[in-house]
């Protein structure tokens, strides 16, 4: 069975839509990285998750359990960071995870050992006695993520857990979230690609509140791996150059690059198939009509290219992103 | 239970480790310092009764501003999101908040005791009188606290929460000026209504169960809409 089901979920504020027809599953005791741009959805979703929020149409279960019927229990198997990790700044960290600790229903007795426990874990000790409002960034990011492990939950919904930190506080919280796989059921939402490939088992990739892509990370690396791009400008109209890189065998695609050429000479971005090299055929085709080649450069797929490919439905960004990373 | 009284205490916390609450409270004190002493004065009666009468309309102002953050605050910094994903109900949350005002509230009423005190030394109050008083004094607090905890779960803004409490307690409080003017059977209905109006007999120490039920229903009132408007986010 699947730890969280998500199932065709959709939710509006006012006229604008946040998620649309959603449907996606986590098992049990893996890491689902969740992915979008600014403004997916990612946020909604996770709310909708933890019950904060209830979803307008379709349903959400976790652990069996509609989160709409029994927030309670959902609840109690839930541990949230919500984005930008919220406190309270007037509490002390100690009063602050202790207050947590008791609505989390952590019996008294064993509370202190608990607090312990996971100011240990986010090395909390220099900050404990001090409030909370008074941490930086880092020690209340840190502080958001002990109130969410408190009590020991079965599921970890972390919206963000990595923003604001610095790169080496970025890789604790990394390691820190992998050793909790395989014990636990964690979703962790991000707007940073290579964090979500390092940690996680499964990614869902959403853009304006739809499903874009669901799969592991190498294979969403796999779907494009090997295959690459070419960067063509011709000395020809349009028209007449699209038509004859489409004859030659072992193009996929011929998209135009209206940033790169002038209308003298366009440029293109031409998509090849799994190990081929088109290149020699390029040449000599476009030899043969008489037309030169002016430029013509190779340009690979990283993640990067896979995540704004997905996500970007203006077909100018991921060219334009391309097209620096060539430069550079 | 244990989850209200947690919430209770994290409110009283932070009303003593905040400036908000010492300002209040010195500023009312202040004021009711004033009303005693002028009575005195004046009258030369050994009775806190004018003293009393009038704090009540002060409360109008004070008791919004204490209670204004209340629910405010946590949609504003955003931490209702880490509270109401805790397996705590509404019903909880809002109780334990009431009950945390509710102990400053009765904290500054037991510094209030000092008046009667001072008479004290100087003639011959009725207690009786004085403990009928501020018992209905209480009583009436905690209907204000409700609305004020009331008015807080509507908005995410303090101000606008502070702003809404005070006109809903001032309404409360001038309901029955229309009263005479309008005649049955309209008038002795908002004469009944008026939050003032239940207060004059414990003043004079006579403690009445109709109007200690009118001040529990009030409060109890205001604390079941709080709950209930929390309650409606789930499904927005």
């Amino acid at each position: 069975m699947y730890m969280i089901e998500v199932n065709n979920v959709s939710k509006n504020y006012g006229d604008k839509v946040a998620v649309k027809d959603l449907s996606f599953r986590a098992n049990k005791g893996e890491i689902l990285g969740f992915l979008g741009p600014n403004g997916a959805g990612k946020t909604t979703t996770m709310r909708m998750i933890t019950g904060f929020t209830p979803p307008a149409s379709g349903n959400i279960t976790v652990d069996g359990i509609d989160v709409v019927e029994d927030p309670m229990e959902i609840a109690r198997k839930i541990g949230y960071l919500p984005e930008d990790a919220p406190l309270y700044p007037e509490m002390t960290v100690a009063d602050f995870l202790d207050f947590m600790g008791e609505m989390k229903e952590v019996p008294a007795r064993e509370r202190r050992k608990e607090v312990d426990r996971v100011v240990a874990q986010l090395e909390l000790g220099p900050v404990y006695r001090r409030l909370v409002g008074n941490c930086s960034l880092g020690y209340r990011h840190r502080i958001g993520l002990a109130q969410a492990l408190l009590g020991d939950p079965e599921i970890l919904i972390l919206d963000e857990p990595t923003s604001g930190l610095d790169p080496r506080q970025r890789l604790e919280i990394r390691d820190l979230i992998r050793g909790l796989a395989g014990r636990r059921t964690v979703i962790l939402s991000s707007h940073v690609l290579p964090e979500v490939q390092q940690t996680c088992e499964r990614v869902v990739i959403i853009n304006e509140g739809k499903l874009v892509a669901e799969d592991t990370p190498s294979g969403l690396a796999a779907r494009l791996e090997g295959q690459s791009s070419l960067k063509i400008r011709t000395r020809a109209p349009e028209d007449r150059a699209t038509s004859i890189l489409s004859g030659i065998a072992g193009i996929i695609r011929v998209t135009s690059d209206p940033t790169g050429g002038s209308r003298e000479a366009p440029a293109f971005v031409v998509e090849m198939e799994a190990e081929t090299d088109v290149r020699e055929d390029i040449f000599f085709r476009f030899a043969g009509e008489g037309i030169p080649i002016l430029e013509m450069t190779p340009t690979g797929f990283s993640l990067e290219d896979i995540f704004l490919k997905l996500t970007t439905e203006d077909p100018g960004r991921s060219e334009e992103r391309r097209e620096e990373a060539t430069e550079s | 239970m244990r989850k209200v009284w947690g919430i209770t205490k994290r409110e009283l916390m932070t009303y003593i480790y905040t400036p908000m609450a010492y300002a209040l409270v010195a500023g009312f004190l202040m004021i009711t310092g004033y009303f005693f002493s002028m009575s005195m004065l004046g009258s030369r009666a050994a009775s806190v009764q004018s003293m009393l009468g009038n704090a009540g309309l002060i409360m109008v102002f004070v008791v919004p501003i204490l209670t204004m953050r209340l629910m405010a605050d946590e949609d504003k910094g955003g931490t209702s999101e880490i509270l109401f994903t805790t397996p705590v109900s509404m019903g909880q949350v809002v109780l334990g908040k009431f009950l945390g005002a509710l102990a400053l509230v009765t904290g500054l009423l037991a510094i209030m005791l000092v008046f009667p005190l001072v008479v004290d030394q100087f003639g011959n109050p009725d207690w009786g009188i004085v403990a009928s008083g501020y018992f209905g004094f209480w009583l009436m607090m905690t209907s204000f606290l409700a609305a004020g905890v009331f008015t807080s779960s509507l908005t995410d803004s303090q101000l606008v929460a502070g702003v809404a409490g005070v006109a809903l307690l001032l309404l409360l409080w001038v309901i029955d000026w229309a009263a005479g003017s309008l005649g049955p059977p309209v008038g002795p209905i908002l004469a009944e209504l008026s939050i003032t109006n239940h207060f004059v007999d414990f003043n004079r120490g006579v403690i009445d169960t109709k109007n200690m039920v009118f001040y529990l229903s009030l409060t109890f009132g205001f604390l079941f809409l709080a709950t209930r408007v929390l309650e409606s986010r789930r499904w927005r």
